[in-house]
């Protein structure tokens, strides 16, 4: 296949870093600077709702929403900045030879960059609590790459929708911010109503969070029933994001 | 010798949007399946074959088809219909410096364009000394881009760019950047291309340039093949038909 030549690997690399660091204008600041937004965020949250929550009675809330903020975060930063990939680049897209999503894989690699830096700063903070690690923490590399495809996958859908329909970032945009409330943030699965669990439960990030916690937080196994389906899911949406983006591919370049 | 590049009966056909695009048009047209808009050919049945280490001139007005035919030989744009064969590795040079950053050094940068045009870090690492004293650059390599003039710009792109070492290459309109003796560098390097084995095509519309460069011309008129032969018989015509 050719999405894994060296040369093309070499050119997600390369686009991937420079983004970033034009990101974050090179500097740990920099990287502060955006780190602040999951981390203000579950301040806030944990302020107003930790009398409030079953969970807020929980020793660690704050960190129970800062797993949740930080990766609602990523996955809300990583398809946004997906989402507008190509549309960003008519330049490339249009004057060189070489596949496109490489640009969107590109976009979304900066993010997974700044994740890396946020999760370690998250670790500095669980250490210092004094809640530790457990061994089960080496399921983060398993549930860290489903996360991957399936934004991967949902952002190549997302890239070659917006050439289409410029409004596209708007209504991701509000899409996201509905999101927010979907995914079990501050509060957990058991303090919704049944009605409500479902749509909630079923939401891959939701999963993707509930595992994190498992591992960092309640030193438990995930239930790997759950993981596996989920693993799955991304999976399936990777492959379906690749070839629907592969068949646009060529009228993409037209249209950009 | 062997065709490199085989075009036959290639036709293209742009389909144009009449209307703004926003998600729910897209979305009732998608569902009622009717699509207003507006069909332009931008080529019609164009055929001709360039065979290994010829140099190709393509002429014409603007809007004559000569970028579109480029970009579906790079296999950017699909062809409506024809058939389009490419024998061989072929890297396009159609805009100096895309996807530079201006907010990172020169350096940095050379690493970037250097990985669009397909080198590797390792091949960029070997001939990084011989694309900085080419792009005569000095000291501002470590410079962000943004403090660079255009000239400069176009220089390190031109530099980096020429170390891209493909079987074929193909040029649009990319001379006359920098000042006259980087132009006169520039000059030096196509007249080295000219004595290479490299198959070469070349859009332009500096017609001396065509003529001096160039074993065969295609000339192009509003999507239509007017003519194709050799450099010089092609570039008489074009002149003799232009003023």
């Amino acid at each position: 296949m050719k999405l894994f030549g060296s040369r093309y690997i070499n050119l997600v690399k390369e686009l991937s870093i420079a983004w970033f660091k034009i990101k974050d204008q090179r500097s740990i600041l920099g990287f502060l600077w955006s780190f602040l937004n999951p981390l203000i965020m579950a301040a806030i949250l944990f302020f107003l709702f930790r009398s409030r929550m079953s969970t807020g009675l929980s020793s660690n809330y704050f960190l129970y929403i800062l797993i949740g903020t930080v990766t609602w975060n990523f996955f809300v930063m990583a398809t946004s900045s997906g989402l507008t990939s190509i549309v960003n680049s008519p330049d490339m897209v249009r004057n060189v030879s070489f596949p496109r999503e490489i640009l969107v894989l590109s976009s979304v690699g900066t993010f997974i960059i700044q994740h890396i830096f946020e999760l370690l700063a998250v670790f500095i903070l669980i250490a210092v609590s004094g809640l530790g690690f457990s061994k089960y923490a080496m399921f983060l590399p398993v549930i860290l790459i489903a996360e991957i495809l399936f934004i991967t996958g949902l952002s190549l859908f997302l890239s070659c929708i917006c050439v289409y329909a410029q409004d596209m970032r708007h209504i991701w945009n509000v899409l996201t911010r509905m999101g927010f409330f979907v995914v079990p943030i501050f509060y957990s699965v058991s303090d919704i109503s049944l009605r409500f669990r479902m749509a909630v439960a079923l939401n891959p990030m939701s999963q993707i969070i509930i595992f994190l916690r498992d591992i960092l937080l309640y030193h438990r196994l995930p239930s790997i029933l759950s993981l596996s389906l989920v693993f799955a899911f991304s999976l399936l949406m990777l492959i379906a994001g690749y070839k629907f983006f592969k068949y646009y591919e060529h009228k993409i370049a037209e249209k950009v | 010798m062997q065709n490199i590049i085989e075009v036959h009966n290639l036709s293209k056909r742009f389909i144009l949007a009449t209307e703004p695009q926003t998600f729910f048009r897209v979305f009732k047209r998608f569902i009622t399946r009717s699509f207003p808009c507006k069909e332009i050919w931008a080529l019609k049945n164009i055929s001709f074959a360039v065979k290994k280490g010829e140099k190709i001139g393509l002429i014409g007005d603007n809007g004559s088809g000569k970028t579109t035919l480029i970009r579906i030989m790079l296999d950017i744009y699909r062809q409506t219909s024809g058939s389009v064969n490419v024998f061989g590795q072929a890297t396009g040079f159609l805009s100096l410096g895309i996807g530079m950053q201006r907010d990172l050094s020169a350096l940095e940068n050379t690493y970037i364009f250097g990985a669009i045009m397909g080198l590797g870090k390792e091949e960029i690492r070997k001939k990084l000394d011989s694309i900085m004293s080419f792009s005569e650059l000095g000291d501002f390599i470590y410079c962000p881009l943004r403090d660079f003039s255009t000239g400069m710009q176009s220089r390190l792109a031109f530099s980096i760019a020429k170390e891209a070492d493909s079987e074929i290459l193909i040029l649009d309109e990319i001379l006359g950047a920098g000042d006259t003796s980087f132009v006169k560098k520039c000059s030096q390097v196509l007249e080295d291309y000219r004595k290479s084995d490299k198959t070469i095509i070349m859009a332009s519309h500096d017609i001396e340039a065509i003529g001096r460069f160039c074993d065969k011309v295609l000339l192009l008129n509003k999507g239509q093949q007017l003519a194709f032969g050799p450099a010089g018989e092609i570039v008489e015509l074009y002149k003799a038909h232009k003023f």
